[in-house]
């Protein structure tokens, strides 16, 4: 079926799904949905303005500037700002506008990130400031993502003080997440020291469109990593994304490397990522590159931001995929933003016992018994820690 | 009959050294009228305005005032504008000379104001109760939130750019302009700006508005732009006016070119020529004017006191 005939059958699905309550209902359990809003620039007062030195970036002849944060590697005039629109530089120093400046925080349940294999059932501290290194045109949280510092409502949050709300509100690890953490770097890397001084575990949800110097700097800090792998093909990454796919590659190879826990969430578009040649490839590339145990969720898209005539993805396309990645090897796929789907839950991948039940963000521990499969004994790969109730 | 080129006007002065010029509000405001006298064949400055503009809109005057005090559109240059505009009549308070933030134009010298008359307007987009548009524009690879100044509070606009080089996209100059219009001017700047900023300018509701370019080209960055590098700025004592953006910046494209000619500089385009935006601007598919210097009438004048 080519993309014309798919917009066609789906014409259907896509006019039910435009009642507008369905729609709220939809995206209020959409996994990593922000809950925010643009705000007028005026909201901030100049006087709160969050000038801190950036790193990762080297100074040029005249007041120029080049950032070496991500692959873009952005060349940055004197008052110009790069791609990501929240790096600035000042005569010749480069400066990052959203130090201690988040536009949301608040308490999520892990699922939501979603990690499957990491502390189910607990609580993660969730913030995020303006701006973003990439541009998909599928983006659900663009409000926050695709606008300047000056343009969200943010608010004061030192890195003492977000590790402290983290453990007053029973957090069990601060996710990094909503836009894309990368560009926030300088305040993630000092949030995630004081948490770890507070016995506090972090988590980073992220494109993985980074350099690797930062990316090896960070991952001592964190103790799990999302990857939203867009799709196996530099040209979606290119004309969807505005990015490229080798670098995310790469991330993704050092993240492993590093130990840190991983889990990747790919974004089904109907027509656009959505192959069986594609998946069979990605699949056979995570097997052989990051091992089996990568747990790997295809989720579905809802229309939103520059893809709003491109129907959702049907749920057998999801099926079919998760089919495919597991007749390839991977031994963890789930299905996402589907609540209620039987491919949300954590079967053991040898006996086929369910080890967690999931339906959205109700989440219960059935035959896991500590990491092991309470039936037959296998040990399944994840971080396992905390069994906290998830109250929200 | 429509005429099958577009006229571009390039007044200079000799009426006052470099530096002061960027202050002399009288001489500037002869400037623009005697450019506007060559754009329209009228000497009557009213009747040449009323060409572009009723006395009954609300005129949005889009200034540039991202390079700084030293490289932004010239605060004399938008008060002659707006004195030159009371023949028509229009009240001065029906203009509103704006960018993208109060700060900005407040660094470059403007002097805000929201309501007092006999004043112009002037304030930025980010002023409370302006701001973006809620929904946003698409249009081809552009996807944005244009500034209610523009879309709600003006009926015209007036282009009033700085000439600049700009190292990511050659130059920028009137169709870059709009860039300040824009929520996320920063996802725009990858391969030359190239379609970006056709597919910017080519909105519907910039079209209808667009009524004139009056280019600030009295001070002129050749090279480092967009920021200001006093080695690299010449005083050319320039204004030029045209009703066609791309024709405008294509004479533009020329102006900078020659400057670093003569400084032992290599043209802004790899190989010579015009911007790849500026081309696409003038495609059939954006339509936004000619680039060709063959589609160009060209007229130079010389103000002598």
């Amino acid at each position: 079926m080519d993309r014309r005939d798919f917009l066609k059958t789906a014409a259907g699905t896509a006019c039910l799904l435009s009642m507008s309550n369905l729609r709220l209902r939809l995206e209020d359990g959409i996994a990593g949905k922000a809950s925010v809003a643009v705000a007028p620039e005026w909201a901030r007062a100049e006087t709160q303005e969050a000038l801190h030195e950036a790193l990762y970036y080297k100074k040029l002849e005249h007041k120029e500037v080049q950032c070496l944060l991500c692959p873009r590697k952005c060349m940055v005039g004197d008052q110009e700002r790069g791609y990501c629109g929240v790096r600035e530089n000042r005569l010749g120093t480069y400066y990052t506008l959203v130090y201690n400046r988040p536009c949301t925080a608040r308490p999520d349940p892990i699922e939501k990130k979603p990690f499957y294999h990491f502390h189910p059932r607990s609580l993660a501290y969730s913030l995020a400031t303006a701006g973003c290194n990439m541009n998909c045109k599928y983006c659900q949280n663009w409000e926050i993502s695709q606008v300047r510092p000056e343009q969200v409502r943010d608010f004061l949050l030192t890195t003492r003080d977000c590790a402290r709300k983290a453990r007053d509100l029973d957090c069990v690890s601060i996710a990094y997440t909503y836009t894309e953490p990368v560009i926030f770097w300088e305040y993630m890397y000092d949030i995630a020291t004081e948490a770890r001084k507070a016995g506090i575990k972090n988590v980073m949800i992220s494109a993985g469109f980074v350099e690797e110097k930062p990316l090896r700097d960070l991952l001592p800090l964190m103790d799990a990593v999302k990857i939203d792998l867009k799709a196996f093909s530099d040209k979606y990454y290119r004309e969807i994304c505005q990015g490229r796919l080798d670098p995310v590659l790469k991330a993704l190879k050092v993240i492993r490397e590093a130990g840190v826990w991983l889990e990747i969430v790919y974004l089904v578009l109907p027509t656009l990522n959505d192959s069986p040649d594609e998946i069979r490839a990605l699949s056979a590339w995570i097997r052989k590159e990051l091992g089996p145990d990568v747990p790997i969720h295809f989720s579905r898209f809802h229309p939103t931001y520059l893809m709003k005539k491109l129907p959702p993805t049907p749920v057998d396309t999801l099926e079919r995929l998760k089919e495919i990645a597991q007749t390839e090897g991977l031994r963890y796929v789930y299905i996402g933003n589907v609540p209620g789907h039987p491919g949300e839950s954590t079967l053991c991948p040898e006996c086929g016992a369910r080890l967690i039940h999931r339906t959205g963000y109700n989440v219960r521990v059935e035959a896991l018994h500590g990491d092991t499969c309470g039936q037959c004994g296998l040990t399944i790969a994840g971080v396992w820690g905390s069994r906290k109730k998830t109250t929200l | 009959m429509k005429s099958n080129k577009s006229r571009v006007v390039w007044v200079r002065t000799r009426a006052a050294s470099p530096e002061g010029l960027l202050t002399a509000t009288g001489i500037l405001r002869k400037m623009v009228e005697a450019g506007l006298q060559e754009l329209t064949g009228s000497p009557d400055p009213a009747e040449a305005w009323s060409r572009y503009v009723r006395p009954t809109d609300m005129v949005g005057i889009k200034v540039n005032c991202l390079g700084g005090p030293d490289m932004c559109t010239r605060p004399a240059l938008a008060q002659a504008t707006v004195n030159s505009l009371q023949a028509l009549p229009l009240p001065p308070n029906r203009a509103v000379v704006w960018d993208r933030s109060s700060r900005e134009l407040n660094r470059c010298g403007f002097s805000l104001n929201r309501k007092q008359e006999g004043a112009y307007l002037c304030f930025g987009t980010d002023e409370r109760g302006f701001g973006y548009e809620k929904e946003l524009t698409v249009n081809g690879s552009v996807g944005s939130l244009y500034s209610t100044l523009l879309t709600r509070h003006c009926t015209a606009m007036i282009n009033m750019p700085v000439l600049k080089d700009h190292g990511l996209c050659g130059l920028t100059a009137s169709l870059k302009n709009i860039f300040g219009a824009l929520h996320n001017p920063n996802k725009y700047h990858e391969d030359r700006c190239n379609p970006f900023i056709a597919d910017a300018y080519a909105v519907p509701f910039v079209r209808k508005k667009h009524r004139l370019v009056i280019c600030d080209a009295l001070l002129v960055q050749y090279k480092g732009g967009p920021s200001f590098h006093p080695q690299w700025a010449e005083p050319l004592g320039s204004i030029l006016l045209a009703e066609d953006p791309v024709a405008l910046d294509s004479v533009c494209a020329g102006i900078l070119d020659r400057l670093r000619t003569q400084n032992g500089l290599p043209p802004i385009e790899e190989g010579g020529g015009i911007p790849a935006y500026i081309k696409t601007a003038a495609d059939s598919e954006h339509g936004l004017g000619r680039y060709k210097t063959e589609e160009i009438d060209l007229r130079e004048k010389v103000l002598q006191t």
